[in-house]
Protein backbone atom coordinates (compact mmCIF):
# COMPACT_ATOMS: atom_id res chain seq x y z
CA UNK A 1 0.00 0.00 0.00
CA UNK A 2 2.90 2.31 0.79
CA UNK A 3 4.51 1.61 -2.59
CA UNK A 4 1.23 2.38 -4.37
CA UNK A 5 0.68 5.54 -2.35
CA UNK A 6 4.21 6.80 -2.95
CA UNK A 7 4.18 5.75 -6.60
CA UNK A 8 0.91 7.50 -7.35
CA UNK A 9 1.57 10.48 -5.06
CA UNK A 10 -1.70 10.11 -3.17
CA UNK A 11 -0.39 8.89 0.20
CA UNK A 12 -0.92 5.47 1.68
CA UNK A 13 -4.35 5.97 3.26
CA UNK A 14 -6.27 5.97 0.00
CA UNK A 15 -5.33 2.32 -0.55
CA UNK A 16 -4.60 1.31 3.04
CA UNK A 17 -8.18 1.78 4.26
CA UNK A 18 -9.76 -0.51 1.62
CA UNK A 19 -6.91 -3.02 2.07
CA UNK A 20 -7.47 -3.19 5.83
CA UNK A 21 -11.21 -3.61 5.32
CA UNK A 22 -11.24 -6.11 2.45
CA UNK A 23 -8.01 -8.06 2.99
CA UNK A 24 -7.36 -7.79 6.73
CA UNK A 25 -11.04 -7.88 7.72
CA UNK A 26 -11.00 -4.82 9.98
CA UNK A 27 -14.12 -2.77 10.48
CA UNK A 28 -14.23 0.44 8.45
CA UNK A 29 -13.82 2.61 11.56
CA UNK A 30 -10.83 0.62 12.84
CA UNK A 31 -9.25 0.84 9.38
CA UNK A 32 -9.73 4.61 9.36
CA UNK A 33 -8.07 4.90 12.79
CA UNK A 34 -5.08 2.73 11.81
CA UNK A 35 -4.68 4.61 8.54
CA UNK A 36 -4.60 7.97 10.35
CA UNK A 37 -1.74 6.72 12.53
CA UNK A 38 0.15 5.61 9.42
CA UNK A 39 -0.36 9.10 7.96
CA UNK A 40 1.55 10.57 10.94
CA UNK A 41 4.57 8.37 10.23
CA UNK A 42 4.56 8.74 6.45
CA UNK A 43 4.04 12.50 6.51
CA UNK A 44 6.82 12.93 9.09
CA UNK A 45 9.20 10.93 6.89
CA UNK A 46 8.12 12.68 3.68
CA UNK A 47 8.32 16.15 5.23
CA UNK A 48 11.87 15.46 6.38
CA UNK A 49 12.85 14.97 2.73
CA UNK A 50 10.89 18.04 1.60
CA UNK A 51 12.22 20.12 4.48
CA UNK A 52 15.84 19.33 3.66
CA UNK A 53 15.25 20.15 -0.01
CA UNK A 54 13.83 23.56 0.91
CA UNK A 55 10.53 22.73 -0.79
CA UNK A 56 8.25 22.73 2.28
CA UNK A 57 6.68 26.02 3.41
CA UNK A 58 6.68 25.83 7.21
CA UNK A 59 4.93 29.20 7.54
CA UNK A 60 1.98 28.20 5.35
CA UNK A 61 1.79 24.80 7.04
CA UNK A 62 1.61 26.35 10.50
CA UNK A 63 -0.98 28.88 9.34
CA UNK A 64 -3.45 26.33 7.96
CA UNK A 65 -2.92 23.66 10.62
CA UNK A 66 -5.57 24.98 13.07
CA UNK A 67 -8.25 24.66 10.39
CA UNK A 68 -7.01 21.18 9.48
CA UNK A 69 -7.05 20.09 13.12
CA UNK A 70 -10.56 21.41 13.78
CA UNK A 71 -11.86 19.64 10.67
CA UNK A 72 -10.10 16.39 11.56
CA UNK A 73 -11.27 16.37 15.19
CA UNK A 74 -14.89 17.13 14.31
CA UNK A 75 -14.96 14.48 11.57
CA UNK A 76 -13.22 11.90 13.77
CA UNK A 77 -15.82 12.47 16.46
CA UNK A 78 -18.57 12.19 13.86
CA UNK A 79 -17.36 8.93 12.34
CA UNK A 80 -18.16 7.09 15.57
CA UNK A 81 -21.82 8.02 15.13
CA UNK A 82 -22.33 6.63 11.64
CA UNK A 83 -22.45 3.05 10.39
CA UNK A 84 -19.54 1.23 8.75
CA UNK A 85 -21.58 1.02 5.55
CA UNK A 86 -21.99 4.79 5.42
CA UNK A 87 -18.23 5.20 5.87
CA UNK A 88 -17.54 2.88 2.93
CA UNK A 89 -20.09 4.58 0.64
CA UNK A 90 -18.58 7.95 1.56
CA UNK A 91 -15.12 6.53 0.87
CA UNK A 92 -16.26 5.49 -2.62
CA UNK A 93 -17.51 9.03 -3.25
CA UNK A 94 -14.22 10.48 -2.01
CA UNK A 95 -12.26 8.17 -4.33
CA UNK A 96 -14.33 9.35 -7.30
CA UNK A 97 -13.66 12.96 -6.30
CA UNK A 98 -9.93 12.25 -6.02
CA UNK A 99 -9.88 10.78 -9.54
CA UNK A 100 -11.45 13.97 -10.89
CA UNK A 101 -9.02 16.13 -8.91
CA UNK A 102 -6.02 14.16 -10.21
CA UNK A 103 -7.09 14.62 -13.81
CA UNK A 104 -7.68 18.36 -13.28
CA UNK A 105 -4.36 18.71 -11.46
CA UNK A 106 -2.40 17.07 -14.25
CA UNK A 107 -3.92 19.40 -16.85
CA UNK A 108 -3.03 22.57 -14.95
CA UNK A 109 0.13 24.43 -15.88
CA UNK A 110 2.77 24.57 -13.14
CA UNK A 111 3.03 27.90 -11.34
CA UNK A 112 6.05 29.59 -9.86
CA UNK A 113 5.44 31.07 -6.45
CA UNK A 114 7.52 28.94 -4.12
CA UNK A 115 8.73 31.77 -1.89
CA UNK A 116 6.18 34.50 -2.58
CA UNK A 117 4.12 35.82 0.35
CA UNK A 118 0.41 34.99 0.35
CA UNK A 119 -2.32 37.58 0.67
CA UNK A 120 -4.71 37.43 3.61
CA UNK A 121 -7.59 36.53 1.30
CA UNK A 122 -5.66 33.55 -0.07
CA UNK A 123 -4.73 32.42 3.43
CA UNK A 124 -8.40 32.52 4.49
CA UNK A 125 -9.41 30.58 1.38
CA UNK A 126 -6.64 28.06 2.08
CA UNK A 127 -7.83 27.68 5.66
CA UNK A 128 -11.37 26.93 4.48
CA UNK A 129 -10.02 24.30 2.08
CA UNK A 130 -7.81 22.97 4.88
CA UNK A 131 -10.83 22.55 7.17
CA UNK A 132 -12.57 20.31 4.64
CA UNK A 133 -9.35 18.43 3.92
CA UNK A 134 -8.96 17.79 7.64
CA UNK A 135 -12.57 16.64 7.81
CA UNK A 136 -12.01 14.18 4.95
CA UNK A 137 -8.83 13.00 6.65
CA UNK A 138 -10.51 12.41 10.01
CA UNK A 139 -13.59 10.76 8.53
CA UNK A 140 -12.00 8.52 5.91
CA UNK A 141 -8.47 8.04 7.25
CA UNK A 142 -6.81 9.37 4.12
CA UNK A 143 -3.90 11.75 4.49
CA UNK A 144 -5.85 14.65 3.11
CA UNK A 145 -2.91 15.47 0.84
CA UNK A 146 -5.02 14.54 -2.16
CA UNK A 147 -7.16 17.56 -1.25
CA UNK A 148 -4.60 19.87 0.36
CA UNK A 149 -2.12 19.67 -2.53
CA UNK A 150 -4.61 20.86 -5.18
CA UNK A 151 -5.72 23.64 -2.79
CA UNK A 152 -2.12 24.76 -2.27
CA UNK A 153 -1.55 24.74 -6.04
CA UNK A 154 -4.80 26.40 -7.08
CA UNK A 155 -5.34 28.82 -4.18
CA UNK A 156 -1.84 29.18 -2.75
CA UNK A 157 -0.23 29.20 -6.24
CA UNK A 158 2.60 26.98 -5.02
CA UNK A 159 4.49 24.77 -7.46
CA UNK A 160 3.36 21.15 -7.29
CA UNK A 161 6.48 19.84 -5.55
CA UNK A 162 6.41 22.62 -2.97
CA UNK A 163 2.69 22.01 -2.38
CA UNK A 164 3.27 18.28 -1.87
CA UNK A 165 6.11 18.93 0.61
CA UNK A 166 4.05 21.54 2.49
CA UNK A 167 1.05 19.20 2.72
CA UNK A 168 3.26 16.48 4.21
CA UNK A 169 4.35 18.99 6.81
CA UNK A 170 0.88 19.98 7.96
CA UNK A 171 -0.97 16.67 7.67
CA UNK A 172 0.86 15.01 10.56
CA UNK A 173 -0.83 17.38 13.01
CA UNK A 174 -4.37 16.80 11.78
CA UNK A 175 -3.75 13.05 11.57
CA UNK A 176 -2.40 12.98 15.13
CA UNK A 177 -5.35 14.91 16.53
CA UNK A 178 -7.84 12.82 14.54
CA UNK A 179 -6.03 9.65 15.63
CA UNK A 180 -6.25 10.68 19.29
CA UNK A 181 -10.02 11.07 18.97
CA UNK A 182 -10.26 7.57 17.47
CA UNK A 183 -7.97 6.34 20.25
CA UNK A 184 -10.36 7.63 22.88
CA UNK A 185 -13.18 5.61 21.33
CA UNK A 186 -11.16 2.43 21.87
CA UNK A 187 -10.91 1.23 18.27
CA UNK A 188 -7.16 1.70 17.93
CA UNK A 189 -4.85 -1.30 18.33
CA UNK A 190 -1.10 -0.52 18.64
CA UNK A 191 -0.13 -3.93 17.22
CA UNK A 192 -2.07 -3.31 14.01
CA UNK A 193 -0.65 0.22 13.74
CA UNK A 194 2.91 -1.08 14.21
CA UNK A 195 2.46 -3.78 11.57
CA UNK A 196 0.96 -1.32 9.09
CA UNK A 197 3.62 1.36 9.71
CA UNK A 198 6.51 -1.08 9.37
CA UNK A 199 5.21 -1.94 5.89
CA UNK A 200 3.94 1.45 4.76
CA UNK A 201 7.00 3.55 5.67
CA UNK A 202 9.65 1.78 3.54
CA UNK A 203 7.00 1.17 0.88
CA UNK A 204 6.34 4.89 0.65
CA UNK A 205 10.03 5.65 0.13
CA UNK A 206 10.29 2.92 -2.54
CA UNK A 207 7.18 4.18 -4.31
CA UNK A 208 8.46 7.76 -4.33
CA UNK A 209 11.72 6.56 -5.93
CA UNK A 210 9.90 4.46 -8.52
CA UNK A 211 7.69 7.43 -9.37
CA UNK A 212 10.56 9.15 -11.21
CA UNK A 213 11.04 6.15 -13.51
CA UNK A 214 7.43 5.58 -14.55
CA UNK A 215 5.60 7.76 -17.07
CA UNK A 216 2.80 9.98 -15.75
CA UNK A 217 0.34 8.60 -18.29
CA UNK A 218 0.93 5.04 -17.05
CA UNK A 219 0.58 6.16 -13.42
CA UNK A 220 -2.70 7.86 -14.21
CA UNK A 221 -4.10 4.72 -15.86
CA UNK A 222 -2.96 2.55 -12.95
CA UNK A 223 -4.54 4.93 -10.47
CA UNK A 224 -7.85 5.11 -12.33
CA UNK A 225 -7.99 1.28 -12.59
CA UNK A 226 -7.24 0.83 -8.87
CA UNK A 227 -9.62 3.61 -7.89
CA UNK A 228 -12.42 2.03 -9.95
CA UNK A 229 -11.82 -1.29 -8.17
CA UNK A 230 -11.83 0.37 -4.75
CA UNK A 231 -14.99 2.34 -5.57
CA UNK A 232 -16.81 -0.82 -6.69
CA UNK A 233 -15.71 -2.83 -3.64
CA UNK A 234 -16.51 0.01 -1.24
CA UNK A 235 -19.98 0.48 -2.70
CA UNK A 236 -20.59 -3.27 -2.53
CA UNK A 237 -19.42 -3.40 1.10
CA UNK A 238 -21.31 -0.25 2.06
CA UNK A 239 -24.61 -1.09 0.39
CA UNK A 240 -24.77 -4.82 1.17
CA UNK A 241 -27.03 -5.58 4.18
CA UNK B 1 -3.57 43.85 1.22
CA UNK B 2 -0.63 41.57 1.79
CA UNK B 3 -0.03 39.74 5.02
CA UNK B 4 3.48 38.91 6.15
CA UNK B 5 2.51 35.25 6.22
CA UNK B 6 4.90 33.47 3.95
CA UNK B 7 7.50 36.20 3.89
CA UNK B 8 10.05 34.58 6.15
CA UNK B 9 11.14 31.90 3.72
CA UNK B 10 12.44 34.57 1.42
CA UNK B 11 14.81 36.38 3.72
CA UNK B 12 15.86 34.67 6.92
CA UNK B 13 16.91 31.16 6.19
CA UNK B 14 13.48 29.69 6.97
CA UNK B 15 14.29 26.67 4.82
CA UNK B 16 17.14 25.82 7.17
CA UNK B 17 14.81 25.92 10.17
CA UNK B 18 12.25 23.82 8.27
CA UNK B 19 14.88 21.19 7.53
CA UNK B 20 15.85 20.94 11.18
CA UNK B 21 12.34 20.78 12.61
CA UNK B 22 11.21 18.19 10.06
CA UNK B 23 14.23 16.09 10.95
CA UNK B 24 13.16 16.26 14.61
CA UNK B 25 9.65 15.11 13.65
CA UNK B 26 10.94 12.24 11.53
CA UNK B 27 13.27 11.13 14.33
CA UNK B 28 10.42 11.07 16.86
CA UNK B 29 8.26 9.13 14.38
CA UNK B 30 11.00 6.55 13.94
CA UNK B 31 11.30 6.16 17.72
CA UNK B 32 7.54 5.65 17.91
CA UNK B 33 7.59 2.96 15.22
CA UNK B 34 10.47 1.14 16.93
CA UNK B 35 8.74 1.27 20.33
CA UNK B 36 5.43 0.07 18.89
CA UNK B 37 7.12 -2.72 16.95
CA UNK B 38 9.01 -3.77 20.09
CA UNK B 39 5.79 -3.77 22.10
CA UNK B 40 4.10 -5.83 19.43
CA UNK B 41 6.94 -8.37 19.29
CA UNK B 42 7.11 -8.63 23.08
CA UNK B 43 3.35 -8.89 23.32
CA UNK B 44 3.41 -6.08 25.85
CA UNK B 45 0.43 -3.71 25.43
CA UNK B 46 1.90 -1.03 27.71
CA UNK B 47 4.98 -0.67 25.47
CA UNK B 48 2.83 -0.63 22.34
CA UNK B 49 0.57 2.00 23.85
CA UNK B 50 3.60 4.08 24.83
CA UNK B 51 4.76 3.90 21.21
CA UNK B 52 1.36 5.06 20.04
CA UNK B 53 1.53 7.99 22.47
CA UNK B 54 4.96 8.91 21.09
CA UNK B 55 3.53 8.74 17.55
CA UNK B 56 0.79 11.18 18.51
CA UNK B 57 3.48 13.45 19.99
CA UNK B 58 5.29 13.80 16.64
CA UNK B 59 3.62 17.09 15.63
CA UNK B 60 3.99 18.35 19.20
CA UNK B 61 7.74 17.74 19.01
CA UNK B 62 7.92 19.49 15.67
CA UNK B 63 6.02 22.54 16.92
CA UNK B 64 8.19 22.70 20.04
CA UNK B 65 11.23 22.62 17.75
CA UNK B 66 9.77 25.56 15.81
CA UNK B 67 9.28 27.40 19.11
CA UNK B 68 12.97 26.91 19.89
CA UNK B 69 14.47 27.31 16.42
CA UNK B 70 11.97 29.49 14.58
CA UNK B 71 11.39 33.21 14.52
CA UNK B 72 8.62 35.78 14.68
CA UNK B 73 5.23 34.74 13.38
CA UNK B 74 6.26 31.11 12.94
CA UNK B 75 6.80 30.83 16.70
CA UNK B 76 3.38 32.31 17.44
CA UNK B 77 1.71 29.90 15.01
CA UNK B 78 3.70 27.01 16.47
CA UNK B 79 2.49 27.99 19.95
CA UNK B 80 -1.11 27.94 18.69
CA UNK B 81 -0.44 24.46 17.27
CA UNK B 82 1.03 23.27 20.57
CA UNK B 83 -2.02 24.53 22.45
CA UNK B 84 -4.38 22.79 19.99
CA UNK B 85 -2.54 19.47 20.24
CA UNK B 86 -2.39 19.65 24.05
CA UNK B 87 -6.10 20.49 24.29
CA UNK B 88 -7.07 17.57 22.02
CA UNK B 89 -4.64 15.26 23.83
CA UNK B 90 -5.91 16.16 27.29
CA UNK B 91 -9.53 15.88 26.16
CA UNK B 92 -9.01 12.41 24.67
CA UNK B 93 -6.96 11.31 27.70
CA UNK B 94 -9.79 12.35 29.99
CA UNK B 95 -12.17 10.51 27.69
CA UNK B 96 -10.17 7.34 28.18
CA UNK B 97 -7.56 7.34 25.40
CA UNK B 98 -4.86 5.22 27.01
CA UNK B 99 -7.11 3.17 29.24
CA UNK B 100 -9.38 2.36 26.29
CA UNK B 101 -6.45 0.70 24.55
CA UNK B 102 -5.11 -1.10 27.60
CA UNK B 103 -8.31 -2.28 29.21
CA UNK B 104 -10.72 -3.21 26.47
CA UNK B 105 -10.60 -6.23 24.18
CA UNK B 106 -9.57 -5.12 20.73
CA UNK B 107 -12.48 -4.31 18.42
CA UNK B 108 -9.85 -3.61 15.72
CA UNK B 109 -9.34 -7.33 15.22
CA UNK B 110 -11.00 -8.91 12.18
CA UNK B 111 -14.73 -8.84 12.50
CA UNK B 112 -15.80 -10.30 9.19
CA UNK B 113 -14.34 -11.89 6.13
CA UNK B 114 -14.72 -9.94 2.88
Amino acid sequence: MGVLGGLLGVGGGVFLVPFLVFAAGLSAKAAVAVSLCCVIGTSAAASAVGGRNGLARLDISLAIEPALVVGAVLASALVGRVSDGAVMVGFAALMAFIVVLMVVRRRRQPVDGASAPLSTVRMIALSVAAFWSGAASGFFGVGGGVLVVPALVMIGRLPLKSAAATSSLCLMTSAACGGMVHWSSGILEPDVVAAALVGVLPGGFLGARLQRRVKDSILEKVFVALAATVIALSLYQGLSP
Amino acid sequence: MTAPVGSQMTNDGGAHVTGRVTTVAAAVAMVAVVVMAAGSLMGHPVVGTAGLAVLFAVPLARNLAVLVLGRGRDRVLALVGVCLIVVVGVATFRHGGITSTLDRPSPALPTSSP
